[in-house]
């Protein structure tokens, strides 16, 4: 990218961002603009609501009294009983959950760096001029069209040793084609004159890469990057055919579906403890909450992202 | 610029092309030597996954192994047509790819348009922030909370109940033709409607003011602003993510359905991944059938790219491959 292409691209980004936050120029006088205004915000407000009302029922049933819950009957809306933390208490008690959020860091962070890794240097050497170039592109692309699937993938897993091992959680699906050929677009688009500038004073491959291009390519690298680290928050189902009897390596996700899966089971006991019923909204709140914490710190950053990543295609 | 720029990467790369071997390996050694683990990684979990394609042709036994094992040709895929459950499985698929495809594509459109305008700008900006969030709730928590709200005492059930008469009872359970889809669709789109309107939103962003206020002054109401400028610019984009999808559409998000589903819907619930899951880990295995139903899927999923990428190439000028 050229300094006057970025300008261009940086003007844009301004451009875009003072539409999100200055309303149109165009006034609607009279009643009718007016009702159509409220209308207009009426729906927003009801999408906004439903996408929140349901995380909102699961924090009101956390603190919720176990007993009385069991017989209530659609959203909470707020603490059905007495509000009581014994949900949580029980949670947490319980090792598991620890480990589960230990473990998913793990591979989230594990996955994550080791995909970021080969991102980078496979968008490199695919962007540079080399005799091999097009073999290689092919070799990568051909991976993106066609997959063996589930079965001979778990068949090579385990063949390696990785099965009951964190291993097989953090290296297999850690990066794809996709995301480095969306590396070596970004390369590509590096101003050849920079590069060449480099080699003439000597720079090694090492220095170009994060010396003289890494500054231009690091947005889109954030952008793989935090598409990795969410696929690997999300797995679980590597998770369940990988390492199914390894509870000690269990991520998160595997915790809450098992928790959530075997909810009404305390009830079969003769004198069931009723906090129990709390566990399964308990585990939703810990297993959310951390993002919902994080969201306003990363979201500016991703939605720009997402915004430079669709108008480089 | 960008043209002159573009033409002097394409003869960089055709230089590269002749020269000759020698010289060039001499060049680029450092190149190759760094790719050396990338081909290791997508050979091992990549190409040797492809090989084991073979037990869909085989008679596979553990002992034997993918290159021993006896070679019955095309068996399994008799039996895999022959048998209903797979039949069922693929016409759900396809049902349920394009009801994704078809009530997907809307609701961030409209969505992007209510947000562009919307006059206050506080309420717009929390509301698009609160839009965004399902997309970053974990599958797993999303499942959970739709089984929550359809179940028989769930918030969506009673409310289905007191406005249309509908039954009390847990719709997730409920194998009537278009009850699952409907849930499954819906869900979806709670998921992705806010975050697939940011690029919506950045094109009309992106569409002229004063384009909008010469309309204003021609007399132009706010619809036919939205009909006549609004809409003809989000077009190229839309079709663009509609052709993007298509390639993607098989997949269906198919780890939902894992949670979602039950042996007493599997007549409407069952995809094509969740019963190749079931014949490779389920309680009887049989990895020839498995195979041969991802084989179909896979091939089935290579076409489906294809298309997508021609017809993206039509629509945009661009294409992936």
């Amino acid at each position: 990218m050229t300094k006057r292409e970025e300008r261009k691209l940086e003007r844009q980004m301004r451009k875009i961002e003072e539409a999100n936050n200055k309303p149109s120029m165009v006034v609607h006088p009279g009643i009718g603009g007016t009702i159509a205004d409220v209308l207009i915000a009426l729906v927003l407000g009801a999408v906004a609501l439903i996408c929140i009302i349901p995380l909102w029922h699961v924090f009101m049933a956390s603190i919720s009294d176990g007993y009385a819950l069991l017989s209530h009957k659609g959203a909470v809306w707020a603490p059905v009983g007495e509000a009581t933390l014994a949900g949580y208490k029980l949670l947490f008690e319980d090792p598991s959950i620890i480990m589960g959020y230990l473990n998913t860091i793990i591979y989230v962070v594990g996955g994550t760096l080791l995909g970021l890794v080969m991102n980078i240097f496979a968008g490199y050497i695919l962007s540079r001029p080399t005799k091999l170039r097009s073999a290689m592109i092919l070799f990568c692309v051909f991976t993106t069209m066609f997959n063996g699937g589930t079965v001979p993938t778990y068949m090579v897993i385990r063949a390696l040793g990785m099965t009951g091992t964190r291993w097989s959680l953090i290296i297999p699906a850690c990066t794809n084609a996709i995301f480095m050929l969306l590396m070596m677009n970004s390369f590509s688009q590096v101003d050849k004159s920079y590069v060449e500038a480099a080699e003439i004073d000597g720079a090694g491959h090492f220095s170009i890469m994060f010396r003289v291009m890494w500054p231009q390519c690091k947005g889109m690298a954030l952008v793989t990057a935090v598409n990795t680290a969410i696929l690997k928050w999300n797995a679980w189902f590597e998770a369940s055919i990988y390492i199914p009897n390894n509870k000690e390596l269990w991520p998160l996700q595997l915790w809450v579906k098992s928790f959530t899966a075997s909810a009404e089971e305390f009830l079969k006991s003769t004198n069931p403890n009723y906090d129990k019923n709390l566990i399964q909204y308990a585990v939703i709140v810990a297993a959310t909450a951390p993002i919902l914490i994080a969201f306003p710190f990363f979201i500016k950053k991703l939605e720009k992202g997402m915004v430079l990543g669709g108008v480089k295609g | 610029m960008a043209r002159r720029k573009r033409e002097r990467d394409i003869s960089d790369h055709q230089l590269a092309k002749k020269a000759s071997w020698k010289k060039d390996f001499k060049k680029n050694k450092v190149i190759y030597l760094l790719f050396l683990p990338i081909v290791v990684y997508l050979f091992i979990f990549n190409y040797i996954p492809m090989t084991g394609l073979l037990m869909a042709f085989e008679d596979y036994s553990v002992r034997l192994g993918w290159f021993q094992s006896e070679w019955v040709g095309l068996d399994n895929f008799v039996r895999l047509f022959s048998g209903s459950a797979f039949l069922t499985a693929f016409r759900n698929t396809a049902v349920m790819a394009v009801l994704n495809l078809v009530l997907g594509f809307f609701p961030p459109i409209i969505l992007a348009i209510l947000f562009s305008e919307c006059r206050w700008i506080p309420f717009k900006r929390l509301a698009q922030l609160i839009s965004y969030i399902p997309n970053f709730i974990s599958t797993v928590v999303v499942c959970n909370l739709v089984q929550q709200f359809v179940d028989s005492d769930g918030a969506v059930t009673l409310v289905l109940n007191k406005l249309f008469g509908l039954p009390v009872q847990n719709w997730l359970a409920d194998s009537q033709i278009p009850v699952f889809w409907i849930i499954y669709a819906l869900m979806n789109i709670w998921i992705g409607m806010g975050w697939g309107s940011i690029i919506q939103s950045t094109t009309i962003a992106n569409i002229n003011g004063e384009l909008m206020e010469a309309a204003a002054l021609d007399g132009a109401n706010r619809w036919q602003r939205v009909k006549n400028i609004v809409i003809p610019a989000l077009l190229p984009v839309c079709m663009m993510m509609l052709t993007l999808s298509v390639g993607t559409a098989l997949m269906v998000g198919w780890d939902k359905v894992l949670i979602l589903y039950m042996p007493s819907t599997y007549s409407v619930s069952d995809v094509l991944h969740t019963y190749t899951y079931r014949m490779a880990f389920g309680s009887q295995i049989d990895y020839g059938l498995a195979t041969a139903s991802g084989l179909f899927q896979s091939v089935l999923g290579t076409i489906l790219l294809l298309v997508s990428n021609k017809l993206n190439k039509t629509v945009s000028g661009h294409a992936l491959y």
